[in-house]
């Protein structure tokens, strides 16, 4: 039997090959940084904006939808969110429908460590897991206490001031999704009661998200590790997500010509005049 | 006003919807005939089960990854469900094994009992296992799992059927990687383009459903869709009209809807 | 229950909102239950399969089974405890993202088996998933500026349409979904053949 030509090794490549390659382009940018610019899409600018728009003492409403597996994607705008929040002496509630939001929580506080120095129940509140999805997020727009009578901590919420001043929908700047879940706030906090809402989403999210935000039913978005680099780089906090976007050029780079490579064997099946 | 300001117009479509379904279910138990057309992953069942039993090999199915109580995934999961049963007869008849893994627990007797009940149509429900049937904790489990599954087993087919989230373009890419031929079918629209390029078949969006009420036969199940293809073309006219009508400075359709 | 709950929506009822306040957290309870209900499925199920020594399978159930109980006790007794922290944080979290991380491999492998231009509209798709690629990536503004000009084009009114049209039909399918739930022509959940 002839040797296969290069062509028709290309065509069965063993997948172990470019799995290695993967390993390698992914890392080395992590290991020496290149620093290729960033710049920055309007979606995030508006998220950004609307960020910085808000007044001392609004209240904002995150939900951290994230799992741990999607830290890599949305932690660091999280962490860029929430420190830009506090810097505009916005008030801010927690809640989760992610079952390991609790560790979410704990990875944002060792990233933005003044989230401790806040006096909790007055400037920060962390209420935790709710399950229902939909049906708890109306029922939270019209009494947060009935979906959450304590915190995650177990403290009752009437002897939480915060939770006071923030028991329906309307006492709410705004929204913030993070990861999925969005389309529960638009529909039961965005529409009926015109709550602004924005946030995140995994980078496979980004085409699922573009026709909220065309309608006007988010007012930002920031998707993947690029939105998040992008959130890093409006607020002048380079970090992991940033430092990640050097591995994503490499990947991306390797992507394209392998699926280049994987086409020399049509255009040379082509050429010969075979199938 | 008892009505709420925005939502007069959806709520007089909401019930004329309603009214349309309640009418095209009522004229099918009457006995006229909505055809659902050929749906080709459905056609596509018995020939991934004939190719099962001239390998000699198992038909791996998995129907979705949420709560089958859930708004967001309950619905697919379901006619992921019902889909497995025609499934489960053609492979009940070729006495092909089926397997199954899911994590939606609250479903677990329902694809348990559909399974059973396709057997017992068969009149085969001794051949009939619960142990075929896994139940896996989690999503990042259910990945593992059928990675070693699918590796260890080889099936020749593998249907992907219901709510599928990130675990579809590995689930999907494990099968190919054996050489299975793949039916997908989901509604989640991110993760279609993944179906669509790793599996043989593929359900998209609304198919879904048309490919369960196909599969029941149910007046109750078809009827609603054929009415939902009048809502389609309505809705369509409804486009165009404002389409034309936008260009034009003309907002009588958008204040309309938005009353 | 759930016309209460769509009536509640549309209209502006004060007593009809209470009832429907009420059912809202019906929801959310039995979510609640579901919980309760998967843990009790997923003990029972394992454990029958330890019971009878499932070849293949026993040995894993075991693990599944002793994992869930000594994490449950270590939650029981304090959730900010060391251990329990430990169990999350090292265990947990690393196996959850390195299977998420595995999907990153298998694009790939899914890619270079599928992105071949065999016709024309794979070779559209093909150098419009290119174009997204290096839109997505800093390296693409660097090779050609026009990169970010057509990706974003194809992100934003490029696919608009065709998503919208997807959602749209996403959405008919929920309230025909709806109507056979609450008309009771959905009797998935109850089993049983015909």
């Amino acid at each position: 039997m002839a040797n296969p030509t290069i062509f028709e090794r290309l065509d069965k490549l063993d997948r172990r090959i470019y799995y290695w390659l993967i390993v390698i382009v992914i890392t080395w940018p992590l290991v020496s940084p290149i620093g290729l610019p960033i710049t920055v899409k309007p979606s995030t600018r508006a998220l950004y904006d609307g960020l910085t728009a808000v007044q001392e003492g609004d209240v904002v409403l995150i939900d951290i939808f994230m799992s741990v597996s999607t830290w890599p994607e949305c932690m660091g705008g999280l962490v860029v969110e929430t420190n830009t929040l506090l810097d505009r002496g916005a008030r801010l509630i927690y809640v989760g429908n992610s079952v390991d939001v609790s560790r979410s929580w704990e990875r944002l506080n060792e990233l933005v460590p003044r989230l401790g120095l806040l006096e909790y129940g007055t400037d920060v509140v962390f209420l935790g897991y709710y399950t229902g999805a939909d049906a708890a997020a109306s029922q939270m727009a019209v009494d947060m206490s009935s979906i959450f009578p304590a915190d995650h901590f177990g403290t009752p919420i009437d002897d939480l001031p915060l939770m006071s001043d923030a028991n329906s929908a309307t006492d709410y700047a705004m929204v913030l999704f993070t990861a999925e879940g969005e389309v529960k706030w638009i529909q039961q906090w965005g529409e009926p009661y015109g709550v602004p809402v924005a946030g995140m989403g995994i980078a496979m999210k980004g085409s699922a998200l573009a026709p909220y935000l065309a309608s006007g039913d988010i007012f930002g978005l920031a998707v993947g590790v690029r939105g998040a680099a992008e959130l890093e780089k409006l607020a002048g906090m380079p970090a992991a997500a940033t430092t990640t976007m050097d591995a994503i050029s490499s990947t991306h780079l390797l992507f394209v010509i392998l699926i280049v490579l994987a086409n020399l064997p049509i255009i040379y099946n082509k050429i010969k005049g075979g199938s | 006003m008892i009505l709420k300001d925005g939502r007069i117009v959806a709520f007089i479509l909401l019930f004329g919807s309603f009214v349309l379904y309640y009418l095209f279910t009522r004229m099918m138990e009457q006995g006229k005939a909505f055809k659902i057309r050929t749906l080709a992953p459905l056609e596509a069942l018995p020939e991934a089960v004939g190719r099962c039993a001239e390998m000699g090999k198992p038909i791996f199915y998995m129907p979705g990854i949420g709560s089958s109580l859930s708004l967001s995934s309950g619905a697919y999961i379901l006619a992921g469900i019902t889909i497995l049963g025609r499934l489960a007869g053609f492979a009940a008849k070729a006495g092909v094994k089926l397997r199954l893994f899911t994590v939606t627990i609250d479903a677990m007797p329902l694809i348990q009992d559909t399974i059973k009940t396709a057997y017992a149509v068969e009149g085969k429900v001794e051949e009939y296992s619960d142990d075929n049937i896994e139940l896996i904790a989690n999503q990042s489990s259910l990945v593992s799992r059928y990675l070693g599954a699918v590796q260890r087993e080889s099936p020749a087919a593998a249907c992907l059927i219901g709510y599928l989230a990130y675990e579809s373009v590995v689930l999907s890419e494990a099968g190919n990687i054996v050489g299975a031929m793949q039916i997908s079918g989901t509604v989640n629209l991110y993760q279609i383009p993944f179906l669509v390029a790793s599996t043989d078949y593929t359900l998209i969006m609304e198919e879904l459903f048309a490919a369960a009420a196909a599969v029941s036969g149910d007046a109750g199940a078809v009827g609603p869709i054929a009415a939902e293809d009048v809502i389609k073309f309505a809705s369509l006219g409804i486009m165009i009209l404002g389409m034309v009508l936008a260009p034009l400075g003309i907002t009588f359709l958008v204040d309309l809807l938005g009353l | 229950m759930f016309a209460v709950i769509i009536a509640d929506y549309f209209f502006a009822i004060a007593s009809l909102g209470s009832v429907a306040e009420v059912l809202r957290q019906f929801a959310v309870v039995i979510s609640n239950i579901a919980l309760g209900l998967g843990v009790i499925s997923l003990l029972r199920i394992h454990g029958r399969n330890v019971q009878r020594r499932l070849e293949g399978r026993w040995l894993y159930s075991i693990v599944t089974i002793i994992t869930f109980v000594s994490v449950f006790l270590l939650g029981i007794i304090n959730t900010n405890g060391d251990q329990y922290t430990w169990a999350f944080n090292h265990v947990y979290t690393t196996l959850q993202q390195t299977m998420y991380a595995s999907t990153g491999f298998f694009i790939v492998s899914s890619a270079y088996r599928a992105f071949r231009a065999r016709n024309i509209d794979a070779g559209l798709l093909l150098i419009a998933g290119c174009i997204v690629v290096f839109t997505n990536a800093p390296i693409g503004e660097v090779i050609w500026s026009g990169f970010p000009v057509i990706g974003d084009w194809l992100l934003g009114p490029g696919q608009l349409p065709g998503y919208r049209v997807l959602m749209m039909i996403a959405g008919f399918g929920t309230i025909v979904y709806a109507y056979r739930v609450i008309t009771g022509n959905e009797r998935g959940f109850f089993g049983g053949g015909e």
